[in-house]
């Protein structure tokens, strides 16, 4: 009798990676309007997925835009497009706000898993992953980036299991690598932490063979990550253009213009305060290296310096450090804690809460919480309120700007501000197309220096209007441009709202 | 005997070292370093420090109220680097560019003396310490009064670690020194941080139940909590009394700073320049994972705090790089010490010494010696050469420009941009300027103002018409020349590919 009240009790409550879940996916729907109007360029991926699902057909020339039309695309993102456009189908941009909670929440989720295996100790596992998931939230915007941080969980998650000998399944890597290939650009991150377990174990082995005399093919835990990273490798050229994947997104990254002028390419600001939760996490793994008797293996410490400094020189890289380096700093903090006097205090509670924890079977109440969640919201059950509020705000977006120029059939090359590039092939494609959105890795630095030269009326800059045969033009409504362009011969301002203005060229 | 072989000798060897090549590598190094510092003087704010220190010397009094501006005119101004001024005034009137050149090299070698004197390591390593710290510091050498505050952190962090590390207390020297500091820069505070660094990392010392020689018992503890009391207290001993203590808060209170001044701004380490910041911390801490000392406090603490203050503002990399070079060097010679037999034995493979022929080796390496001292004097002779010098100010600052206004003068209020107000404060006596790089003399509304009007933004003429602007003095292709370009009123009177200027019609 006590045997099955204990076997019910284990099914109906909920572990803590249930509440973990539970509260990012309700905080990420409760942030769904920031999160769908802090870029445009959800805008673009649903265009180009709606236009997959419709056709069937992965587009690998330019479509979208009339200054780049029918040059070679790299569809890095396919994957990811067509499902974002699939919970837009589903749901609306409220599909695509609950999709994103899903995988955030499941991302950390798995992480906290990772944390709390890697450290022994509940409490550290949910404080880092509590930490990551502030660190990576800067970037929590509906893009196919998502993806990546989950890939890249599951991706280490495979390689440390490898590392300490816990499994042998090598053959999950290519398998994870296939989908992350053509999920999102960032598979990159894949091979850099391959790299590195591959260095470190190198090293470690090497060490390790000097004082115990092994030879290689003795060591049980290197072959397996070899054969799984050398397999991924073949494996990502499995997508629509081949090789040239790799080119396109490596030949960005060396693009010193492209890069400066991508915000998010930027080393990060630290005096913003969605810097901070980074800034806490390298000062906790300093902290930590410099007080724990316990030496990190290699692996871990070139895994920390490396995406440190990648986090350092780009603020993009920081939510992939936050996810990677978690694990890291919960196993040191832990150690750390067993080693001071603290550990008296603190590793009994966690030991107690632990095997509460471990008695609960879980899963039950975030299938319901989600469920009960996603019919509430779309029967209109009180959460109207924040569904109603998922859109693209006229604050943000040309909303009514596009709706005006759709009524009054405006047509003909564009020139259009490019952070609306995104909004306007949402809204107005395939009848209109834009001058530039926000692919920059397809545009190039040629046609990049172009737009700037016009928005800052630099020299040429009407050179480069007559070059594409610009009809109208689309800008912020304080622009510089537009106050230029008023003065033009031909140009006038046809709307104008609090956000957008549209001129006309009327010779 | 090769030179490699020569140079390594003296290296490797600690009792030739004790026994009179000593000198080579430190003077070595440090000829490096000077030739590293010595640069042209380039800085903006230089000028506006030469005007201030000028007028100090002739009047003999401070000056405490604005007479370079119109948007300030009479108003207080805390300057806190008056004797600075000074000093930067006569170097300048005696010596030229030479003199200032000079003088940046000098300060700049002086704080790395400092730094290589708390360094517990062979020479070898506290020379690649010293070179890599110089690169970190190297972005915050310049002919400014900031440099002095550099030289006092330095002396300071000597300080305290011979109370520390060497038992030996010379602490009654921070009255002297922060008496200077308060009437030499307004970085005062960095000092006062260090000293707050020592205290917390002794108190986590104690924390953690560590025991040493090096660890300060709590009488020791409680005797710096005094000294940085009296530091602090000492600072009011200037012409700006008590102000003095308000003045880092006033400059970190000004927002627009960060939007606008590059070295308050947080780092970007794709710029190759700023990245040995970057190198220094990594190295710092995978040398004190990597030895089996565990990090002392009072070091954490400080690499810590200051690592923080670098990773908000760029020009926190010199005391950065001031607090973390010892203890990079301290944990190196921890691994050095761990694994000596296996360095030494690799070391003497590689650079099998051969004996005899010590005059050769002497005069090789006295050559050596020499000749660098030599590159390092003709490099500080070279980049401070007046028709250089010059040739470079026209590629930053707007000459001709300031030449055509001093030549037609237009009437009018002057609108300039804020990185030339300090060259047009000295250039341009008659025409006052609208902002220059006393930030804290401009408080956050004007320099809004100001940003908004350089940008050409809604409501730039109601502010030239509030300040009577009759010239406007910009960069080229900013906004304000587009929108000025396209305003009637106004006329651009004279342009070069770097500034415009711009006169009100009538």
């Amino acid at each position: 009798m006590k045997e099955k009240s204990v076997h019910l009790n284990g099914w109906l409550l909920p572990r803590v990676q249930d509440v973990l879940f539970i509260t990012l996916f309700i905080a990420v729907v409760g942030l769904g309007p920031r999160l769908l109007n802090v870029d445009g360029d959800l805008g673009r991926h649903l265009a180009i997925g709606k236009y997959i699902l419709t056709t069937r057909l992965i587009p690998t020339q330019d479509l979208f835009s009339h200054t780049m039309a029918g040059e070679a695309l790299t569809p890095h993102e396919w994957l990811a497009q067509v499902a974002f456009a699939m919970a837009y189908r589903l749901g609306g941009l409220d599909g695509v706000v609950i999709f994103c909670a899903l995988l955030i929440a499941a991302t950390f989720s798995i992480l906290f898993r990772q944390c709390y295996q890697r450290s022994g100790m509940l409490l550290a596992g949910l404080g880092f992953t509590i930490l990551a998931a502030a660190a990576a939230s800067l970037h929590w915007l509906p893009r196919p980036h998502l993806f990546t941080l989950l890939f890249l969980v599951l991706w280490v998650g495979e390689l440390e299991g490898l590392r300490q000998g816990t499994h042998r399944r090598w053959w999950t890597l290519p398998i994870l690598m296939l989908i992350w290939v053509n999920i999102h650009g960032a598979f990159i991150a894949g091979f850099v932490v391959w790299g590195i377990y591959l260095v470190g174990s190198l090293v470690e082995f090497w060490a390790g063979k000097s004082s115990e005399g092994g030879g290689f093919g003795d060591n049980a835990n290197l072959l397996p990550i070899v054969y799984g990273g050398v397999l991924s490798l073949a494996v990502s050229l499995i997508n629509p253009v081949g090789l040239r994947l790799w080119d396109t997104s490596l030949s960005f990254l060396h693009n010193r213009y492209l890069v400066g002028h991508t915000v998010e390419y930027l080393s990060p600001d630290f005096q913003q305060a969605s810097s901070w939760p980074f800034l806490i996490l390298i000062v906790l793994s300093i902290v930590l290296l410099g007080l724990s008797q316990t030496r990190r293996s290699l692996v871990s410490i070139l895994m920390l310096a490396a995406w440190t400094a990648m986090g350092l020189i780009s603020a993009r890289n920081i939510p992939l450090y936050a996810v990677v380096t978690a694990p890291i700093l919960a196993g040191a903090f832990a150690n750390w804690i067993r080693e001071s006097r603290l550990s008296h205090g603190v590793m009994p509670i966690d030991d107690r809460i632990s095997a509460v924890e471990a008695s609960f079977r879980g899963g039950l109440w975030p299938i319901l919480i989600v469920g009960l969640f996603i019919i509430a919201y779309f029967g209109g059950l009180g959460l109207n309120s924040i569904s109603s509020r998922n859109g693209f705000s006229p604050q943000v977006f040309p909303v009514q700007a596009i709706d005006w120029m759709k009524a009054e059939q405006i047509s003909g090359p564009g020139f259009n501000y490019f952070p609306w590039g995104g909004y306007i092939l949402y809204r107005a494609w395939p009848e209109q197309h834009v001058f530039i959105d926000g692919q920059t890795d397809f545009y190039g630095e040629s046609l990049t220096r172009q737009y700037e030269t016009v928005l800052t009326q630099s020299e040429g800059w009407r050179q480069v209007l007559a070059e594409y045969g610009v009809r109208w033009v689309l800008m912020p409504v304080n622009a510089g441009l537009a106050r230029a362009l008023e003065s033009e011969e031909g140009w006038r301002i046809r709307y104008q709202d609090p956000t957008a203005v549209v001129l006309v060229y009327e010779p | 005997m090769s030179l490699k072989s020569s140079i390594t000798r003296v290296y490797i060897n600690p009792q030739e070292a004790s026994a009179g090549w000593h000198w080579l590598v430190p003077l070595v190094l440090f000829s490096l370093v000077f030739s590293m510092a010595a640069r042209s003087p380039l800085e903006s704010d230089l000028w506006w420090h030469l005007r201030a220190g000028e007028e100090t010397w002739e009047t003999t009094r401070p000056l405490l109220t604005d007479t370079f501006s119109h948007t300030r005119t009479g108003a207080a101004w805390i300057n806190h680097s008056w004797l600075s001024q000074v000093g930067l005034y006569l170097l300048y009137a005696k010596g030229g560019y030479l003199a200032l050149s000079a003088a940046v090299a000098l300060l700049a070698t002086l704080s790395m003396v400092f730094v290589y004197a708390q360094m517990d390591a062979p020479p070898l390593l506290r020379a690649f310490v010293i070179i890599l710290a110089g690169a970190a510091a190297a972005p915050v050498w310049s002919t400014r009064p900031q440099l002095v505050s550099l030289v006092l952190f330095a002396l300071l962090s000597y300080l305290l670690y011979l109370y520390k590390w060497k038992q030996a207390n010379y602490l009654w020297m921070i009255i002297p020194i922060f008496i200077l500091w308060s009437n030499m820069h307004g970085g005062y505070v960095l000092g006062l941080l260090l000293i707050a660094s020592l205290l917390a990392g002794e108190v986590l010392n104690h924390l953690l139940g560590r025991q040493g020689e090096e660890i300060l018992a709590w009488k020791g503890i409680a005797g710096v909590g005094i000294w940085l009391v009296v530091g602090g207290l000492v600072v009011a001993i200037n012409p700006n009394g008590a102000a003095m203590w308000v003045i880092p808060f006033k400059t970190v209170g000004v927002g627009a700073v960060q939007d606008m001044i590059f070295e308050w701004g947080s780092p970007n380490f794709h710029e190759l320049a700023q990245q040995p910041m970057l190198y220094l911390l990594f190295m710092t801490f995978a040398a004190a994972s990597l030895s089996s000392r565990r990090l002392d406090g009072s070091d954490l603490v400080s690499v810590l705090g200051f690592a923080f203050l670098a990773f908000l503002a760029r020009r926190n990399f010199g005391p950065f790089a001031l607090v973390a070079a010892p203890v990079l060097a301290r944990h190196l010679n921890f691994l050095w010490i761990e694994h000596q037999s296996r360095w030494q034995t690799w070391v003497q493979r590689k650079f099998q010494r051969k004996e005899g022929q010590p005059p050769v080796r002497n005069a090789i390496n006295i050559t050596i010696t020499v000749v660098l001292i030599l590159v390092a004097l003709i490099k500080v002779y070279l980049v401070s050469r007046p028709q250089l010098v010059e040739k470079y100010s026209q590629e930053i600052f707007p000459v001709q420009a300031a030449a055509w206004i001093e030549a037609n003068r237009p009437a009018g209020n002057l609108f300039n941009d804020y990185n030339w107000g300090g060259y047009l404060a000295w250039r341009l006596r008659d025409f006052p300027v609208f902002v220059d790089g006393r930030t804290d003399l401009y408080d956050d509304v004007l320099l809004t103002q100001y940003l908004r009007t350089l940008a050409g933004e809604a409501g730039w003429q109601e502010i030239l018409n509030h300040f009577k602007i009759g010239i406007v003095l910009v960069e080229k292709d900013s906004g304000l020349d587009r929108a000025l370009d396209q305003t009637a009123g106004w006329s651009r009177r004279y342009a070069d590919k770097l500034a415009v200027v711009y006169v009100r019609d009538g």
